[in-house]
């Protein structure tokens, strides 16, 4: 009987303890982001989609190798000195699962990843990226 | 047949013309203060889970409630193929008028009142619990196995509540000598019942949580287990009126709480009708803070609560107010 009533007591103190955790809760501030209103920085070493330094590309195609779903297609034509030069640099979103190994291999550090998190498009056409054309003043 | 106008006929009909402005001026207060439950609740369960809750209709979201009402209202009127439809119609009328009725008698200030009863406190516990049937009538009419389980786990509920919910009333009703629910209020001049009785407060409480369906005794609408209990069919206005219900009937239980436990309208300076709402408000606003708190109760251990321990409970409440009684006398 005694431990029946202590036992009531000490049950009915954890209810309370229960609502002070949620009063707590009540009062502290939401962790809500009003998304088309507010923004969210992403973290500096954010992946992002992948993005290119057009002028530091020298075509040696080290990206489209290392990619897992061969998202990444280098274009290039030979000039008159041998060398090669970037005509295409084809991005398809679509199938790039963001691992970021194509950033890895790069010589010159030319292809990163930047901070765009909003890739949603109407049509999957839309998804097929020329990086030389979207990211021509990207230094 | 003629009526014939003679000069009573007049001050009758004159009487009915005043009561009827009452009670749509109550009608009124009713939906607005349910609108603004509603919203508040929706403020508090998400801030309490770190959430904002509606922000986007009005300030703070505070127009949501009528933006939801108006799609509620245009929303297509569904009646389930094996459903009663009499009954299936009439439920959620009779759920939300016996959860109306009762604001006739409670006094909203000292002389605020639709109706001053001389049995003001039986006509109100005699109404609320008609809303058992408008809820049983809701899960035997949808003609679905989870509205009558929860049909029935609700009428189950309700009605075991109910005894201790009226024993402790009982106790405030032995030492005032009187069921007029403005004499109870002025009998509490001096020290608030709350505070002389608060075993009987603190069983009312309880009772009070479990007979409007609320969480932790929401057994009757367990979405886990149930659906939605004795609501899963309905949709639209019909739906609407059983949330009109529900939050009125919270609002009428606080509104018994306050007036017979909390000094109802008495308070310093201000007008009596602002303490009176202050203190429903406050009784609502803890009811919202233990919904979102606590987690449902299971069947068994709801009537266990009930029958063994409240019930015993309230009865030694009231022995302990009689021998208290007699001893003063």
């Amino acid at each position: 009987m005694i431990k029946r009533i202590k036992r009531i007591f000490s049950d009915s103190f954890s209810l309370i303890q229960g609502l002070a955790v949620t009063a707590k809760y009540l009062f502290s501030p939401a962790v809500t982001l009003q998304y088309p209103k507010q923004r969210w920085t992403p973290p500096a070493r954010y992946r992002g989609r992948v993005a290119l330094r057009p002028k530091k590309c020298i075509s040696c195609q080290m990206c489209a190798r290392a990619c897992p779903n061969y998202s990444l297609e280098v274009k290039f034509n030979l000039g008159e000195d041998k060398k090669r030069k970037l005509s295409g640099f084809i991005y398809h979103l679509d199938t790039c699962l963001f691992c970021g190994l194509c950033v890895e291999p790069c010589p010159t550090a030319a292809i990163f990843m930047n901070q765009e998190y909003e890739l949603a498009v109407y049509e999957r056409k839309n998804l097929v990226l020329d990086l030389t054309e979207k990211d021509k003043n990207v230094e | 047949m003629m009526l014939k106008i003679s000069p009573e006929n007049w001050s009758f009909l004159i009487e009915f013309a005043w009561l009827c402005a009452k009670a749509a001026g109550l009608l009124g207060f009713v939906s607005l203060s349910v609108m603004f439950l509603i919203w508040w609740e929706r403020k508090i369960s998400a801030h309490i889970q770190s959430r904002l809750g509606p922000m986007i209709v009005g300030w703070h979201g505070c127009l949501q409630t009528i933006a939801d009402t108006i799609k509620l209202l245009l929303k297509e009127n569904i009646v389930a193929k094996d459903a009663d439809k009499v009954s299936f119609w009439l439920a959620p009328l009779v759920s939300f008028v016996a959860a109306f009725l009762p604001f006739a008698a409670v006094p909203f200030a000292k002389h605020l009142v639709v109706q001053d009863f001389g049995l003001g406190l039986l006509y109100v516990f005699a109404v609320s619990s008609l809303g058992v049937i408008g809820v049983f009538m809701a899960g035997w009419g949808s003609g679905n196995k989870y509205s009558m389980l929860g049909a029935m786990r609700a009428s189950a509920q309700i009605i075991s509540y109910e005894i201790p919910l009226v024993l402790s009333v009982l106790s405030i009703v032995m030492l005032t000598g009187s069921l007029n629910m403005a004499k109870i209020v002025e009998a509490q001049g001096q020290v608030w019942f709350a505070f002389s009785q608060p075993i009987a407060f603190l069983i009312y409480f309880i009772s009070a949580l479990a007979e409007t369906n609320r969480a932790p005794f929401d057994i009757s609408e367990a979405e886990s287990e149930l659906v939605a209990g004795f609501h899963t069919e309905y949709s639209g206005m019909k739906f609407s009126m059983f949330f009109l219900a529900e939050y009125t009937n919270m609002f009428i239980v606080s509104a018994v709480a306050a007036t017979l436990f909390l000094g109802g309208w008495q308070g310093p300076f201000l007008p009596g009708i602002f303490w009176f709402l202050v203190k429903v408000y406050f009784i609502i606003f803890l009811m919202m803070w233990i919904r979102w708190t606590f987690p449902r109760f299971r069947v068994d251990q709801l009537m266990n609560f009930a029958w063994k321990f409240l019930v015993p409970l309230a009865f030694l409440n009231i022995l302990a107010t009689a021998l208290f009684l007699v001893v003063k006398k």
